[in-house]
């Protein structure tokens, strides 16, 4: 009885949590800076330069980031907007006077010539962007 | 005198105790167990109505010989270019998933100029609804609460970003629908067993700003199409010009070159998705990369892998 209890309970934990592992991951944080100043709201992508392992996002706040991310050698993407006001006269769809725009060079996302080296554990990489 | 004594006893404190433990086991066991079939009851109904989606766009090729375009205008376009105002692929299909009626009232009322005010946008569609989600059906949008009814279920652009073909972005990707598509059956050389034809995406509630996903009146984002360039349900988060981060579903309210939309659902490791000729696969968050990307292309020429 006592035997049948305890495989149980211990079978229930496993239900609980999950006896399966993702892959490992290491964190990796830092700061973010654009001509000087931290980026306010971003997004930043760690992905892999040969396009075998999946890519790793994560978010910019205050020009900090911190996530997880799949170790190895990593091409990083920066993306960040800001609301632009449109040119006099001019609506959006919405009637809106003031859209989003993408304010970070295409050499630090679409053809990004940042990169990373992340290693297991903790990593930190800070990125000071230029216009 | 014989005593006599009653002939039933009952239970110990250790029985009575032992019965409660295995009670309360088995609720422990079960009730997890309900959730699960719960949910694996949704995400057949959500694969059913994916299989639903696939089938009306054949019925659509049958009638046109081609496939209705991705969406019908440039990505980000103010002004209708076709006589259509920000309509996607979801309008043409209608009289073909049994909304003729809707169709019909749809287009009646559609306007020369850009405006929303579209009668019968907001009639939720079940069979574009994934019960999984639970923002499923939205239909209720801010500002001016008249950007309709937002579906769960998004056609495969190809494996690059929405604007990679440049400023008039969206249109010659490498998948089956992007902007202005006109796909015929004969264009999937990939062989239609091998190439994406659709998936879904988790809807988000407005908040201060609107969320373009799913929405398919006023489609002018992608909002109805996804990438095969990163995996389903992603940590990468979705681009456009208007969106709000949930919880699986993250997002940059930027739009331009870099819009993009991902596969993603509450399924438990994985997303519904239809290849071209109307198979439905459950193909996981942990699919080899490559393959993923390879499935969302029409005329890659890549070697069909068998891990999807």
């Amino acid at each position: 009885m006592r035997l049948l209890l305890l495989s149980l309970a211990v079978s229930g934990v496993c239900f609980a949590i999950g006896c399966d592992k993702g892959p490992t991951m290491a964190t990796v944080t830092g700061n973010v800076t654009f001509d000087g100043k931290p980026i306010p709201d971003g997004d930043i992508t760690f992905s892999d330069p040969e396009n075998k392992v999946a890519p790793d996002g994560g978010k910019i706040k205050n020009g900090v980031y911190t996530m997880s991310v799949r170790p190895g050698k990593k091409k990083v993407d920066i993306r960040a907007s800001k609301l632009e006001k449109l040119p006099a006269g001019q609506k959006g769809a919405m009637g809106e006077t003031e859209m989003p725009v993408d304010y970070i060079p295409g050499k630090y996302n679409q053809k990004s010539e940042l990169t990373a080296d992340v290693a297991t554990g903790a990593n930190k990489f800070d990125f000071t962007l230029t216009p | 005198m014989p005593i006599i004594r009653p002939n039933h006893r009952g239970f110990t404190l250790i029985e009575l105790l032992v019965v409660i433990a295995i009670i309360a086991i088995l609720i422990g066991l079960l009730l997890p167990a309900v959730q699960k079939v719960r949910e694996a009851s949704a995400r057949a109904t959500c694969s059913n109505n994916i299989k639903q989606v696939a089938l009306g766009l054949h019925a659509h090729h049958d009638v046109y010989l081609l496939f209705p375009m991705g969406q019908q205008v440039t990505l980000g376009t103010n002004n209708p270019t076709n006589g259509n105002n920000r309509q996607c692929w979801e309008q043409p299909l209608l009289p073909y998933i049994e909304q003729g009626p809707l169709y019909a009232q749809i287009q009646a009322s559609q306007p020369t100029v850009l405006t929303f005010s579209i009668t019968g946008v907001d009639s939720k569609i079940k069979s574009l609804m994934c019960p999984s989600d639970p923002n499923a059906g939205k239909n209720v949008t801010v500002p001016g609460n008249a950007q309709g009814f937002h579906g769960n279920y998004v056609l495969c652009a190809g494996s690059t970003l929405f604007g990679d073909s440049g400023a008039t972005g969206g249109i010659a990707l490498n998948g089956m629908f992007y902007c202005l598509s006109k796909t015929k059956m004969g264009d999937v050389t990939d062989g239609t067993s091998n190439t994406l034809m659709g998936s879904e995406v988790l809807i988000a509630q407005d908040t201060t700003t609107h969320d373009l996903r799913g929405r398919y009146n006023n489609t002018w984002q992608g909002n109805t199409l996804f990438s095969t360039l990163y995996p389903p349900n992603t940590t990468v988060g979705d681009r456009s010009d208007y969106c709000n981060t949930i919880p699986k579903a993250p997002c940059q309210g930027l739009g331009g070159t870099s819009t993009v939309q991902s596969a993603r659902s509450m399924h438990t490791g994985g997303v519904n998705a239809v290849m071209a000729d109307g198979s439905v696969r459950f193909v996981r968050d942990g699919v080899t990369l490559s393959t993923w990307q390879n499935a969302g292309t029409r005329a890659g020429g890549e070697v069909a892998a068998n891990d999807l």
